[in-house]
């Protein structure tokens, strides 16, 4: 159990409405940050995160000392996201079936854009595409484990990721265009 | 496609942060509480703790009762006597301006009793007056001393006249609320005991405690005008006939009080507390005696204060007494916990409203001028002893403030917890006033232990 919340986790897994405050109130902007990521709207990220949050003060007593706590609460941030969104059925190919192009200058804006521009940006990837993009880029996930995630094959995983990233890119590139090139004009 | 990407991704998005609205919580908060089993009031684990504080509550009662064993109850008669010579009144200090030299000739109330047994059976021999109350004949004989004697004697019978002729007096019973668990005290004076039936809503942040508290009271103060003495242990000077005899008059007080009441948490660690408190006290058993020539202060300023301790043969009659108080504390407590165990400061009020207030009984001591010689009371010649009632001269004050402090420390087990903890009060309101002398416990230091139970722990 990680040390410097042993007693917070103790407290919560009794159920004790002070600890789990402050369990939110510790995690929330993190976890929230994580959730809008996921899902394509604002509220739709809310509804996660409390779903999110049912699910770890129901489930806090079989967190085990491996690995990080902040860890554990974004695995199930993540899983409660993924189920949220399956669940709605709201995985709608809404992309165009454009292929990706390659714009360097993209990475650049990256370093600039503030996290949170960032997160628009993911946001406005259709449902999919969003999902695969976000374990795979974010999380770290492999394709596999994003196919068994998600009930797809693993070359589906790649392709929707392949387009996802192509589409931010596409959205970055469109953002330095506008900020960088005008600029320079 | 580039790791760059990914990487610059994956770091810019790591440690990004959004505030939810407040909202979030408010309906994660609701969706728990609702999800929360609902605790059980009362369980079965509750009657253990319960009779455990009845037996508490009654072995405390109990050894109320026992305090000062009564010796004589029976009617006293008074008779006017006229002091031996050199007696005065002098030696009260509110008393020496109006005493005059013809003090000799005033009629001064002594008392004679017999020597009482030291295990009296409950018909023990009636005390035998020699005295008798001032009338407006023994007045109209001693004029001079007219002025004096009503402090001491006229006042104090119009106030409290029951106890000039010693009528025993029984202590009303307490009522015993037994809570609804189907328990009931047998009590031979209390045909009814009055049952409670206590309930309350399920809310998440309030929590309701049952307790039990026995207190002593202390003084600082000491004598009527001497306040170098004001440190002195818990004693007054009530009278004086002689410069060889003198009333004493002791206060310590003894308190058992049982509770019932309701907490609620404001915010994370602050809680509020309101209750209803019985309490029964022992106000203390005032003494009556002489002192020993070498304690008395010969420059007719004053006494010289007294152990109230009054183990000696010297010392004489001791008559407890009672009041029966219903109190409300009012409470604000900040509260640290960690697993089970927590602490919790408390500071507040407690109001509270006097309804008995009765002597219980007249128990004469061994009473001598020599302690190696066991005479029993001494006669008026020897010793002129003011027999009026200390305790009628004392008036009580129906309401009364205590300002508090408790620190409780509380193990939680089930769905419940037991405290306990010492307690500090503070009169801010003198209980008694006294026309010869009543000093009041002005700190009570106690002892509390409780129950809780509830969802707001």
């Amino acid at each position: 159990m990680s040390k410097p919340y042993k007693a917070l986790i103790q407290a919560c897994a009794a159920q004790k409405p002070q600890a789990q405050r402050e369990l939110y109130q510790l995690f929330a902007p993190r976890l929230f940050a994580v959730c809008c990521r996921y899902a394509a709207s604002e509220a739709e990220a809310e509804d996660i995160l409390q779903e999110s949050f049912i699910k770890i003060f129901q489930k806090i007593s079989s967190y085990e000392e491996s690995g990080s706590l902040e860890g554990w609460l974004r695995r199930i941030v993540v899983n409660t996201a993924i189920d949220h969104l399956r669940r709605q059925k709201q995985q709608k190919n809404r992309a165009s079936e454009r292929e990706a192009v390659e714009i360097p200058a993209a990475d650049d804006v990256i370093a600039d854009l503030e996290a949170e521009q960032l997160i628009l940006l993911i946001q406005q990837l259709p449902d999919g595409y969003r999902m695969v993009f976000n374990l795979y880029a974010v999380e770290g996930y492999s394709h596999a484990e994003i196919g068994k995630q998600l009930g797809i094959t693993e070359s589906t995983s790649r392709s929707q990721y392949t387009r996802a990233r192509a589409l931010l890119r596409e959205n970055l590139n469109q953002i330095y265009h506008q900020s960088y090139v005008y600029k320079d004009v | 496609m580039s790791d760059s990407f990914e990487r610059k991704l994956q770091s810019r998005l790591e440690n990004a942060t959004r505030t939810p609205r407040p909202e979030v919580w408010a309906a994660i908060e609701s969706q728990m509480a609702a999800s929360r089993p609902k605790r059980r009031l009362f369980g079965w684990w509750l009657i253990p703790e319960a009779m455990l504080v009845l037996v508490c509550v009654s072995l405390a009662w109990g050894s109320f009762t026992q305090m000062g064993t009564p010796v004589s109850t029976g009617p006293l008669t008074a008779l006017a006597t006229t002091p031996e010579q050199g007696t005065t009144l002098s030696a009260i200090p509110g008393i020496e301006r109006s005493a005059s030299s013809d003090a000799e000739t005033s009629p001064v109330l002594v008392a004679e009793a017999p020597v009482a047994a030291p295990a009296a059976p409950p018909t023990a021999p009636r005390l035998r007056a020699t005295t008798t109350k001032t009338t407006p004949q023994t007045q109209a004989e001693a004029p001079v001393n007219a002025s004096t004697l009503p402090v001491l004697t006229t006042a104090a019978y119009s106030m409290l006249p029951d106890t000039l002729s010693f009528k025993p007096v029984l202590i009303p019973p307490v009522p015993i609320v037994v809570p609804a668990i189907g328990l009931q005290l047998p009590e031979p004076h209390q045909p009814d005991p009055i049952h409670m039936s206590i309930s309350a809503p399920a809310l998440d942040r309030w929590s309701y405690w049952a307790s039990m508290r026995l207190t002593q009271g202390m003084t600082t103060l000491a004598s009527l005008d001497h306040s170098q003495y004001y440190r002195y242990e818990p004693v007054a000077i009530a009278n004086s006939i002689t410069q060889t005899s003198l009333y004493v008059l002791s206060l310590p007080r003894s308190e058992a009080s049982l509770a019932v009441g309701a907490e609620r948490i404001l915010h994370t660690r602050w809680r509020v507390q309101a209750g209803l408190m019985g309490a029964v006290s022992s106000v203390g058993a005032y003494q009556q005696g002489v002192l020993p020539s070498s304690l008395q202060d010969t420059d007719n300023e004053g006494f010289e204060p007294v152990s109230s301790v009054l183990d000696s043969v010297q010392y004489g009659s001791q008559a407890p007494f009672r009041v029966v108080q219903l109190q409300v504390p009012l409470r604000i407590g900040y509260n640290w916990s960690r697993g089970r165990h927590s602490f919790t400061p408390y500071a507040g009020v407690m109001l509270s409203r006097t309804f008995v207030w009765r002597d219980r009984s007249i128990y004469q001591q061994e009473f001598s001028p020599d302690p190696n010689i066991n005479r029993g009371f001494v006669s008026s010649s020897e010793y002129k002893i003011a027999s009026f009632n200390n305790a009628e001269l004392i008036r009580f004050r129906p309401y009364h403030v205590r300002a508090e402090l408790r620190l409780m420390y509380e193990y939680r087990f089930r769905s419940s917890g037991i405290y306990a903890g010492p307690t500090l009060s503070y009169s801010l309101l003198p209980a008694y006033t006294g026309l010869a002398a009543g000093i009041q416990p002005r700190y009570f230091t106690g002892v509390e232990i409780g129950l809780r139970w509830g969802a707001g722990r």
